[in-house]
């Protein structure tokens, strides 16, 4: 009776042992998950800025090889086409344009709409927004 | 008892540290995977800028200009100045002086002034070069030009705020590429004088000067700037500049070759991490010129003298107009054993015309030499004249018999002398001011023209009563008689003093009369 006694105990520690280690590892999936999904939600961020600055530049780039704002807008436009659209960056989009012949420079502001990996509450989706400056480099020498 | 209480307390522990352990390496893993992000992004941020601030500095180069001489006045922009875009023009104006001067020296034809002449030319010319080059190759203007693109940037993915700095160097690199390929200076083969050999680059319908490799005129080296046509500037390899760099390999002995890339470099640092980039761009004016000496002249006068000659000895000397006529030379001229009345029909050579056209072919020989001298001044005025257009000019001019002479030059309205247009013009016609008509000297001609004329050009057999013909009353034995040639006469020019040559044809009808019955 004493020696079933004493198995019924250590049975009974072997059981709370397992189960507050998966309390304590529950209670860190809670704390670690939520940082990770934060983690992946904002290098996905920081990734489609510098993907947005980088189209920025790229249209910025072919605004700046033409000779005037109509066919500058219209090329960094084109440029802008070559852009595939993913599940995360929906689109991107010149925003404006400001070709300014006589300091002989092109700047062209794109926004870009990013979509969150992991959707947050009031944070599923994001426009990022990104200028460049460039040369104009069409026009020719002075006479 | 108190050690089954311990190992469950370590027990318990350990799993807690773990957690604690794991999400202390999954923060430290973020943060770095957010700090190479972010530096992987504002090395990007500085590459960029230094691109763009490359490009910049390649673009606004073409800005930089300095003053010119005033022998230099025709080939410099607007505002008289010279700058990378034209600077090929300035060496052209020079080059085509030179190979002026080597093809009279070569043909005996250099006036004692000719060779100074080009000298003066060659050295001018370099000055402005040098001038130019230097200020291309400034630290600070290439600072201000980086920093108007570079400067309105920032790395901020490594330090918010903070601009991109142009790195200071002790020199700018510069480089001369695209070597052997065309310049931005438009020539004709034919423009060049015969015997002097230039380099020359064939794209599509038109022909380059070579850019980068150096050519010969007059014993001195002339080097053009390659400039692609119809290419913007660009961003170039760092491999092909520094395979063109000046300092490592320089075109001539005092490197002052104007370049046509530059480099430039960039740091951005937050005190901790430290980022460069270098770019390398090659400049383009797109902008051709043609290459020509713009404000040059060449002079054409033609004189038509009939000799009389009574007994083989000279009489009288009458000019005679471009028409054919009938002229009482003699009357009642006292000879040893009687009076005689002498008669000439002259002008013959004129039937068909009194046009500049008619009077060069009234010459019966070959005048392509003459033509081909003329067609090569001119085109150094206007590399796009033809000989065809030449002979249509002849043809509608008139020569007026109260004029000594006509002017042959380019026209040109625009402000950088960059629209030729070929016109004669007599010498009390409208000239332009860079022509003085007051200058001449019937005897030295046009002291602007530096070389000499040595042998006829063109020679045109004698022929006899072809042209002319003479009669006497009373008659004379033996029978009287005409004779009638004519020669072309070049005077080159260099065209340092606006002169390039004057073409003198000379008409010379000899009557023959006797005094024996």
């Amino acid at each position: 009776m004493q020696r079933s006694k004493q198995q019924t105990v250590k049975a009974h520690g072997r059981r709370s042992r397992s189960g507050q280690t998966l309390i304590e590892a529950m209670f860190g999936f809670v704390i670690l998950i939520p940082i990770g999904l934060a983690a992946v939600d904002v290098v996905t961020l920081m990734s489609a800025m510098q993907t947005n600055e980088q189209w920025a530049e790229t249209a910025a780039r072919a605004a700046g090889s033409c000779t005037c704002e109509n066919m500058g807008s219209t090329m960094a436009k084109k440029s802008l086409t070559r852009f595939v659209p993913t599940n995360i960056i929906s689109s991107i989009e010149m925003e404006k344009i400001k070709f300014d012949e006589q300091a002989g420079q092109v700047t062209v502001s794109t926004v870009m709409q990013v979509n969150m990996p992991i959707p947050m509450p009031l944070m599923n989706r994001f426009e990022c927004r990104a200028s460049a400056i460039q040369p104009l480099l069409a026009t020719p020498a002075e006479q | 008892m108190k050690y089954r209480e311990n190992a469950k307390r370590s027990q318990s522990g350990a799993s807690l540290l773990l957690i604690i352990a794991c999400a202390f390496g999954l923060v430290l893993l973020i943060y770095g995977l957010f700090q190479l992000s972010m530096i992987m992004g504002g090395s990007r941020q500085v590459r960029n800028a230094v691109d763009a601030g490359a490009l910049n500095v390649s673009k606004k180069m073409m800005e930089i200009r300095v003053t010119t001489d005033p022998k230099y006045a025709d080939v410099s922009d607007t505002n008289g100045k010279v700058g990378m875009s034209n600077v090929n023009r300035l060496w052209g104006k020079a080059y085509l002086i030179n190979a002026n001067l080597e093809e009279m020296q070569k043909s005996g034809r250099a006036g004692p002034s000719a060779s100074s002449n080009g000298d003066t030319a060659y050295q001018l010319a370099q000055n402005v070069n040098d001038q130019l080059f230097n200020e291309l190759a400034s630290s600070k203007n290439q600072d201000i030009y980086f920093h108007q693109m570079a400067g309105r940037r920032t790395a901020n993915l490594i330090n918010p705020g903070m601009g991109i700095d142009r790195t200071k160097t002790a020199s700018c690199p510069i480089a001369l590429v695209d070597r052997g390929d065309e310049s931005n200076l438009t020539m004709q083969p034919t423009q060049i004088p015969e015997g002097v050999e230039a380099g020359k680059v064939d794209k599509g319908s038109k022909s380059y000067m070579q850019g980068y490799v150096p050519m010969t005129a007059n014993n001195k080296k002339f080097t053009f700037t390659s400039f692609h046509e119809g290419e913007q500037p660009h961003l170039i390899s760092d491999s092909l500049f520094d395979a063109s760099r000046a300092d490592k390999a320089p075109l001539d002995d005092k490197g002052t070759t104007i370049p046509n890339a530059f480099r430039q470099f960039a740091e951005a640092s937050n005190g901790q991490t430290g980022v460069s980039a270098v770019a390398s761009a090659v400049a383009n004016p797109i902008r051709t010129y043609d290459m020509a000496i713009p404000q040059s002249y060449i002079t054409i006068h033609v004189t038509n003298i009939s000799i009389w000659n009574v007994d083989n000895k000279f009489a009288k000397a009458i000019p005679y107009n471009f028409k054919q006529q009938r002229v009482h030379g003699l009357k009642d001229f006292q000879t040893p054993t009687r009076v005689i009345n002498c008669f000439g029909t002259i002008g013959g050579e004129y039937q068909a015309g009194s046009s500049i056209n008619v009077i060069l072919n009234a010459l019966k020989a070959d005048i392509n030499p003459a033509m081909k001298k003329l067609l090569q001044r001119i085109q150094c005025m206007d590399p796009k004249f033809t000989k065809a257009k030449l002979v249509k000019l002849f043809e509608q001019q008139q020569y007026d018999p109260k004029v000594l002479r006509y002017y042959i030059f380019a026209a040109d309205h625009s402000a950088d002398h960059t629209d030729p247009n070929i016109q004669m013009v007599p010498e009390n016609g409208s000239l332009p001011p860079w022509i003085d008509p007051k200058q001449w000297d019937p005897q030295t001609l046009d002291p602007n023209l530096d070389g000499i004329s040595g042998t006829p050009l063109v020679t045109e057999p004698t022929t006899t009563d072809q042209f002319a013909q003479a009669d006497q009353s009373p008659g004379g034995t033996p029978q009287p008689y005409a004779t009638n040639t004519g020669v072309m006469m070049w005077k080159p020019g260099t065209g340092f003093n606006k002169a390039v040559g004057d073409l003198y044809v000379q008409r010379l009808t000899q009557l023959y009369f006797s005094s024996k019955p």
